[in-house]
C-alpha cells in the first residue's frame, strides 16, 4: 500500500495536523502495524514537494510548532489517478512454503506431515481471526475476512497438494 | 436433558397428537398440498360411492322381498273357506310379454270390507283394472296392441310404490267379471284371503350363477381396493421426507409411523366424506338411468348398516395398513431417502405366494367331484379367487423389473423413460396395479361366462317329460275342455292341441286316484296305451290304484259324480322314460302321471263337472311373438288361463341381466379406475417436474419429452396386462373345472378386452400431456 | 466471548468414538476413525468430499451404526442402545443442523422450530412461546408464520438452527450447515451458531470442508480416505 496515496486520501475530507492523520490511519489501517510519525512526516514532506498537499495555517502555542495540511487540485487528481488504477493482483509464484514440500519429497521426508503442520498453523490463524471478527467494529471485520479468504487459498492449496502428493513425488524424483 | 423421556405423556394422547400432526401437515402445505388432498379424496370418494352402492346390494334384495311378500298371499294351502264381509277372491294372472312379465291377479270382492293390495287405494269393479305407471305406458303405446288386447279391462287408477318391486315393473290387478271367481273354490288359480302378505322362502341359485355374481362381485369390487390404495400413496415421496425429517429430530420409528397415518388418514377421512356425498346424487340416478337393467327404488338402495361399517372401517383400515407399509422403508431411517446406494432385487418368492396359495384353495373345488355347491368350498373358492387376482398385482413389479434391467437398445425417448423407471419404478407399476388386476378379473369373468352360457344354450326342460308349450284353463268340463281345444287349433300357429281335463283328486276304493280325460292323441303322453279309440278306459301300470269295476268319486267345480271304471279297463305301462327325465320318473310328483285315463266317450254319461284342464300343443313359427299371440287367444278362451312355457330358464333370461349389471358395476369400477389413473399420471408427472424441465432447458425436444412419458406409462402397462392374461385365463380355467365345464378360450375376446384396457390408459396419458407441455416450461427450473 | 479449552483428556470426553468402519456395497466410506469431544467443546470434521466425514457424523450422531467399532456417549454405547433409545436420544441430547432439507415445507417457521419440543410432550402454547423466543435470538422471528418454502436460504438454516437448539442439546450435530449459503450468511449463521453452542454450553460437531467455517472451531479432525488424522495446532514450528 502507498503511504502518500493513503495520506493524500485522508487528507481530502479535510486540513488536518499531521498528528491527526496518525490517528485516522491507525484508527483504519493500522490493526498490525502503526503507522510511526516519522513515516507521516516523511510522506507528507514528499507530498509537499510534488505540490499534492500544502500547508493551510501554523499554529504556535505551548508546545511545539503544528501545521495543517490541505490536498491541493493536483492532489485530489493524483488521487483520483491512484483510485482508478486496478491493483495488479498478486501472484505468488515463488513460496517458500512449495520449496519446503519439493525438498522434502527429495530428501525423502514425509511431506504429508509438513503439509498438516501447516494446515494446522494456518487454522490457527484462521481461528485467532475469526475471534477477532467476534469482538472487532466493521472495519476489523473487513480486515480480518481480507486475511481469511488468503489464508483459506493458501489452505486450500495445502489441501490440492496433499491430495497430488503421490503424483508431485513421481515428478520430483523422476 | 436425558430425563426428559420420563415428562413425555400417556400414550393415548401423545399417539393423538402426533396424528393430528400428520393431520395438520397433509392440508398445511399450500396449493400443492390441497391439490394431493383433493385428488385423494376424489379418488377414494369415487370408490367409496361404488362400495356404498354394492353395500346396499342386501337391503335392496331384503326391501324387494319385503315388497313381494307385502302382495303376496298363499296360494298353495288356503286357510279360509267360507266368505264374509272382509273376504277377496283372487286368482294369480300374470303374463308373459315378449321378454316382460306383467305381474297381475284377478280380484273379485266377496262383501264391502275386502282386503286391499299394497298400493292400491280403491280395488277395480268387474271390467276394471288398476295398472303401474310402467304399465300404463306400455299399454299406451300403439305398437303393443297385443297386450292390449290380452288385458281387455278399462284402466281406472295407478298402482303406487308401494305395490311395485321398482318403479319400472309391468303390474295390474284387475276386476273379475261376475261369476268367473266365485264359482268354486277348488278351482286351482282361485283362493279367498282376507289379507295380503305372506313369508316367501329363498329359492336357491344355481351354483353355476352364484359362481358368476361371485366373481363379478370381487372382479368389480377388488380393483376399487387396489385402487384405494394406490390412490393413498399420492405424493409418497414428499411424504416421506418429511418423515426423514421427523426421524432426525428424534420421532421413533412409530411415532413417525403415525403422524403419517394421521396424514393419510385425512385423505381417508375426506375420501369417506366425499363418497358418502357422491352416493346420495348416485342414488337418485339409478332409477332412471337403469344401468343393467335393475328396477329398484332410490328408496330402496341404503348400504347395509354392517357393509357400510365394512367399508368405512375397510378405508380406514387400509390407509393405515398401506400407510405402515410403504412408510416402513422411510420411517426405519432416519436418513430415509437420502443415501440409496442400491435398491434391494425384488423376490419371486413372496411376490409368487398369493398365486400358489390361490391356487391351492381353488383347487379343491377344481378337482373334487362337490362342484361349488358347498359353504366351506364357496369361502375357499372365493378367498382363492381374490388371492389369485391380487397375485397378479404382486407380481407384475417382479416381471417389470425383469424386464426393465435387462433393456438395452432404444433411442433417447427410451432410454430416458428406462432409465427413469429402473430408478423409479415403483410408482408407475403400482398405478397399473389397478388396472392388471381389474383386466385379469375381467378375462377370468369373460370366459366363464362364455362357457356357464353356453351351458344354459340347449334349452332344457323344466319338468322333464312335459311337453314345451301347454296351458291351463281352471274351469271346463269335458266337452268344454274339446271346444277350448278346438278354439285353440283354429289359431294359425297351433299345432296339434291335446287336451286332457284333469280330476287329482278322485278317490277309489283303495285310496285316490287322478283320473284324465282326453282323446287318445292326449293319453299317449300319459302312458304306453297301444291301440286305442273312444270309449276305452286304461289304468296306469304301477301307481295304479283302481280296477274295473271299481266305484270312482270324481269331484270337481260345484258336483261330484260318481263314475264306474267299465269291465273293458286295461292296464297298461307308464309312458317310457324320456331321454331327458333320467330317472326323475321314479321322484315324479303322484298326480302327474299313472292313475285312470279314459276317452271323452267313456265318462260322456257320466256327467262330469268342470275342472283344470291342459292343452298342449305345438307352435310354429316358435317365435316370441306367435306364442304372445297364443297367449292372447287363450286369455280370450278364459281369463283366467295360464300359458306355460316348459323351458329352464336360459341364456337370455338368466345371463342377460347378470351380464347387464355385472358390466354396469365392472364397468363403473373400471371408469373409477381410470379416473384415477388420470390423476396419478398427473401427480406423477407433477413430481417429475422438475427433471423433466432440467431435460426441457438442456435442449431435449419436447416430443421426444411425451414419446419417453408415454413409454413410461406403455412398459409397465405392458408388462402388467402380460400377467393380467395369463393370471385371468389360468383363473378362469380353474373357475370352469369347479363347474365341470369344459375349459374353453376365446383369444378374440380376451385380445379385446385387453386391447380395450390398453387404450384406455394410453388414452388417459395422452390426457395428461397437456400437463406436460405446461410442466417443461423452463421456469419450472426455480421450483421449490 | 469464552474460549473453551480442547479437552486433552478422554475422561471428560461427551462423545468418543473408537475405530469406527462403514462400508456401502463395495464402497469404503470409513476405515478406522476416532473421534471425542468434550461438553460445550465446538471441533471441525474437515475433509474433502468423499473422504467420509459425514458419514463419521452420521454414526456418531447415531443415525447409523458403524460395521466396527464403537461411539459411546456419556459412557453408553450407542450400538448396543435399541432404536427407540438412539430415537430419545436425538429427541432429547442431539439436535442436528444440515445443509438443505432439514425443515418440514408444510409447518411454518414457528412450527418447525417447536416441533422437537412437541414430540417430547410439551404442550403446543408452551412449546411455541419458546420457539418464538429462539427465533427472536437468531434474527428470524418475523418467519415465524411463513412457511420454510417462503423464506430465504440463510433465514431457513438460521430456523433450522433454532429448531436444532431449542431443546438446548449436549451435542449439535451440523453438517455443512453454510454449504448452500453465501458468505455473508455463511458468516451470520456461523456466528450465531458458535454463540449459541458457547451461551448454553452444547459441544459442536462441525462438519465442513471449509476452513473459513472450521475457524469458528475450538479444534480440527482431519478425514481423510476415511481415516482420522488430528490437526495440531502450531506443530508446524
Amino acid at each position: 500500500m502507498s503511504f502518500a496515496h493513503t495520506v493524500l486520501g485522508l487528507l481530502e475530507n479535510g486540513p488536518a495536523h499531521g498528528y491527526d492523520i496518525k490517528r485516522a490511519y491507525d484508527e483504519r489501517f493500522g490493526i498490525d502495524r502503526p503507522m510511526h510519525y516519522g513515516q507521516v512526516y516523511a510522506a507528507l514532506a514528499r507530498l509537499l514537494k510534488k505540490g499534492l498537499v500544502e500547508v493551510a495555517a501554523t499554529e504556535s502555542g505551548a508546545g511545539p510548532e503544528r501545521k495543517r495540511y490541505a490536498i491541493t487540485d493536483a492532489g485530489v487528481t493524483d488521487l483520483d489517478a491512484w483510485l482508478a488504477t486496478p491493483e495488479a493482483p498478486q501472484q505468488y509464484l515463488q513460496s517458500t512454503l512449495y520449496a519446503k514440500v519439493v525438498l522434502a519429497l527429495l530428501a525423502g521426508r514425509p511431506a504429508v506431515d509438513l503439509l498438516d503442520a501447516q494446515r494446522g498453523a494456518h487454522l490457527e490463524a484462521m481461528r485467532d481471526l475469526t475471534r477477532r471478527k467476534a469482538g472487532g467494529d466493521l472495519a476489523e471485520i473487513l480486515i480480518c475476512d481480507h486475511a481469511l479468504f488468503h489464508l483459506e487459498a493458501d489452505l486450500r492449496w495445502l489441501e490440492l497438494t496433499a491430495a497430488r502428493l503421490d503424483e508431485l513425488a513421481r515428478e520430483v524424483r523422476a | 436433558m436425558t430425563g426428559r423421556g420420563a415428562r413425555r405423556q400417556a400414550a393415548p394422547l401423545r399417539w393423538f397428537r402426533e396424528a393430528a400432526l400428520g393431520a395438520r401437515m397433509s392440508v398445511s402445505g399450500g396449493r400443492d398440498s390441497w391439490a394431493r388432498l383433493g385428488l385423494i379424496a376424489v379418488a377414494v370418494g369415487a370408490a367409496v360411492a361404488l362400495l356404498l352402492a354394492a353395500a346396499s346390494v342386501p337391503t335392496l334384495l331384503d326391501a324387494r322381498k319385503q315388497r313381494d311378500e307385502a302382495r303376496s298371499y298363499d296360494m298353495a294351502a288356503p286357510r279360509i273357506t267360507e266368505p264374509s264381509a272382509e273376504t277377496l277372491l283372487i286368482a294369480y294372472a300374470t303374463t308373459e310379454y315378449a321378454d316382460h312379465r306383467v305381474y297381475g291377479q284377478i280380484v273379485e270382492p266377496e262383501g264391502p270390507r275386502p282386503p286391499r293390495p299394497p298400493g292400491v287405494a280403491e280395488l277395480p269393479g268387474p271390467g276394471e283394472m288398476v295398472v303401474s305407471p310402467a304399465l300404463a305406458r306400455l299399454l299406451d303405446s300403439p305398437e303393443h296392441r297385443l297386450l292390449r288386447e290380452r288385458l281387455d279391462y278399462r284402466v281406472v287408477g295407478t298402482i303406487g310404490d308401494a305395490g311395485l318391486l321398482g318403479p319400472h315393473e309391468f303390474a295390474y290387478y284387475a276386476g273379475a267379471d261376475d261369476g268367473v271367481l266365485s264359482t268354486d273354490m277348488r278351482a286351482a288359480l282361485v283362493t279367498r284371503i282376507d289379507d295380503f302378505s305372506r313369508p316367501r322362502a329363498d329359492s336357491a341359485a344355481d351354483p353355476a350363477i352364484l359362481l358368476l355374481l361371485v366373481l363379478g362381485t370381487v372382479v368389480a369390487l377388488l380393483p376399487l381396493g387396489v385402487f384405494v390404495a394406490a390412490a393413498l400413496r399420492f405424493g409418497a415421496d414428499q411424504r416421506d421426507r418429511r418423515l426423514a425429517a421427523l426421524r432426525l429430530i428424534g420421532a421413533d420409528r412409530w411415532a413417525a409411523a403415525r403422524t403419517a397415518c394421521g396424514e393419510t388418514l385425512v385423505g381417508a377421512l375426506a375420501g369417506l366424506a366425499v363418497g358418502v356425498g357422491l352416493f346420495v346424487p348416485l342414488r337418485q340416478a339409478v332409477p332412471p338411468l337403469r344401468p343393467g337393467g335393475i328396477d329398484v327404488f332410490a328408496a330402496d338402495i341404503v348400504p347395509h348398516p354392517l357393509l357400510a361399517a365394512v367399508v368405512s372401517v375397510g378405508v380406514v383400515g387400509l390407509a393405515v395398513a398401506v400407510t405402515l407399509v410403504s412408510t416402513a422403508r422411510a420411517a426405519a431411517e432416519p436418513l430415509g431417502v437420502t443415501r440409496r446406494a442400491s435398491r434391494p432385487r425384488r423376490r419371486l418368492w413372496w411376490r409368487a405366494a398369493p398365486l400358489a396359495v390361490g391356487a391351492a384353495l381353488l383347487a379343491p373345488a377344481a378337482t373334487g367331484s362337490e362342484g361349488f355347491g358347498s359353504g366351506s368350498i364357496q369361502v375357499l373358492t372365493v378367498s382363492g379367487m381374490v388371492l389369485f387376482l391380487l397375485g397378479a398385482a404382486a407380481v407384475t413389479p417382479w416381471l417389470f423389473q425383469m424386464m426393465v434391467s435387462r433393456a438395452r437398445r432404444g433411442g433417447v425417448a427410451r432410454l430416458l423413460a428406462m432409465r427413469r423407471l429402473r430408478a423409479d419404478g415403483v410408482a408407475e407399476t403400482r398405478i397399473v396395479a389397478g388396472v392388471v388386476v381389474a383386466v385379469a378379473g375381467v378375462i377370468a369373468l369373460q370366459t366363464v361366462f362364455a362357457g356357464v352360457e353356453q351351458d344354459l344354450a340347449d334349452p332344457r326342460p323344466m319338468t322333464p317329460g312335459e311337453p314345451l308349450y301347454s296351458a291351463k284353463i281352471p274351469d271346463r268340463s269335458p266337452a268344454a275342455a274339446a271346444e277350448a281345444a278346438a278354439q285353440l287349433g283354429a289359431l294359425p300357429q297351433v299345432r296339434d292341441v291335446r287336451a286332457v281335463t284333469e280330476y287329482l283328486t278322485a278317490t277309489a276304493p283303495a285310496g285316490q286316484v287322478p283320473v284324465r280325460v282326453g282323446d287318445c292323441a292326449a293319453l299317449r303322453e300319459h302312458a304306453r296305451i297301444g291301440a286305442c279309440s273312444d270309449g276305452d278306459v286304461f289304468v296306469v301300470d304301477g301307481s295304479a290304484r283302481a280296477a274295473a269295476g271299481d266305484r270312482l268319486r270324481i269331484s270337481g267345480l260345484g258336483a261330484e259324480v260318481s263314475w264306474t271304471l267299465p269291465a273293458a279297463t286295461r292296464t297298461v305301462p307308464p309312458p317310457e322314460p324320456d331321454d331327458a327325465a333320467e330317472g326323475a320318473g321314479a321322484s315324479a310328483p303322484a298326480g302327474s302321471g299313472g292313475g285312470v285315463l279314459a276317452t271323452p266317450g267313456a265318462v260322456s254319461g257320466a256327467g262330469l263337472p268342470p275342472t283344470a284342464v291342459h292343452l298342449a300343443f305345438g307352435l310354429k313359427p316358435a317365435t316370441q311373438e306367435s306364442l304372445d299371440e297364443v297367449r292372447t287367444a287363450l286369455r280370450g278362451i278364459s281369463p283366467l288361463a295360464h300359458t306355460k312355457v316348459n323351458r329352464m330358464p336360459g341364456g337370455a333370461e338368466v345371463i342377460d341381466p347378470i351380464r347387464g349389471v355385472l358390466t354396469a358395476v365392472v364397468s363403473a369400477s373400471l371408469a373409477v379406475i381410470g379416473l384415477g389413473l388420470l390423476i396419478s399420471t398427473v401427480e406423477q408427472l407433477r413430481e417429475s417436474r422438475r427433471p423433466l424441465a432440467v431435460l426441457a432447458a438442456s435442449g431435449v425436444r419436447k416430443r421426444t419429452l411425451a414419446v419417453s412419458v408415454l413409454y413410461q406409462a406403455a412398459i409397465p402397462l405392458a408388462t402388467g396386462l402380460l400377467v393380467a392374461v395369463a393370471v385371468g385365463a389360468t383363473l378362469a380355467g380353474l373357475l370352469l373345472r369347479v363347474l365341470d365345464y369344459p375349459v374353453e378360450f376365446d383369444p378374440a375376446a380376451i385380445a379385446a378386452i385387453v386391447a380395450v384396457a390398453a387404450a384406455v390408459v394410453l388414452g388417459i396419458v395422452l390426457l395428461s400431456l397437456p400437463v406436460l407441455t405446461r410442466l417443461v416450461r423452463p421456469d419450472n427450473l426455480r421450483a421449490e | 466471548m469464552s474460549r473453551t479449552a480442547p479437552s486433552e483428556s478422554p475422561g471428560r470426553a461427551l462423545l468418543t468414538a473408537q475405530d469406527l468402519a462403514k462400508s456401502y456395497g463395495p464402497t469404503t466410506a470409513l476405515h478406522s476413525a476416532s473421534f471425542d469431544v468434550a461438553p460445550g467443546e465446538i471441533v471441525a470434521i474437515m475433509g474433502s468430499s468423499g473422504s467420509g466425514k459425514t458419514t463419521l457424523l452420521h454414526c456418531l450422531g447415531g443415525i447409523i451404526r458403524p460395521d466396527s467399532g464403537t461411539v459411546r456417549y456419556r459412557g453408553r454405547d450407542l450400538g448396543a442402545m435399541s432404536e427407540s433409545e438412539r430415537s430419545a436420544l436425538r429427541r432429547g441430547d442431539f439436535g442436528f443442523l444440515f445443509q438443505t432439507g432439514g425443515l418440514v415445507p408444510e409447518l411454518s417457521c414457528l412450527e418447525n422450530t417447536a416441533l422437537p419440543l412437541r414430540l417430547n410432550g410439551v404442550s403446543r402454547k408452551k412449546a411455541h412461546r419458546r420457539a418464538a423466543d429462539w427465533l427472536a435470538r437468531l434474527g428470524v422471528d418475523h418467519t415465524a408464520t411463513q412457511r420454510p418454502g417462503e423464506v430465504s436460504g440463510g433465514e431457513g438454516q438460521r430456523v433450522s438452527l433454532a429448531r436444532a437448539l431449542i431443546i438446548e442439546p449436549a451435542v449439535l450435530f451440523a453438517d455443512e450447515p453454510t454449504g448452500a449459503l453465501d458468505s455473508l450468511n455463511e458468516e451470520k449463521v456461523m456466528r450465531l451458531l458458535a454463540d449459541a453452542a458457547r451461551g448454553s454450553g452444547t459441544a459442536v460437531v462441525l462438519v465442513t470442508h471449509e476452513a473459513r467455517v472450521a475457524a469458528y472451531a475450538d479444534r480440527e479432525v482431519g478425514v481423510r480416505d476415511g481415516r482420522t488424522r488430528d490437526l495440531v495446532p502450531g506443530a508446524a514450528g
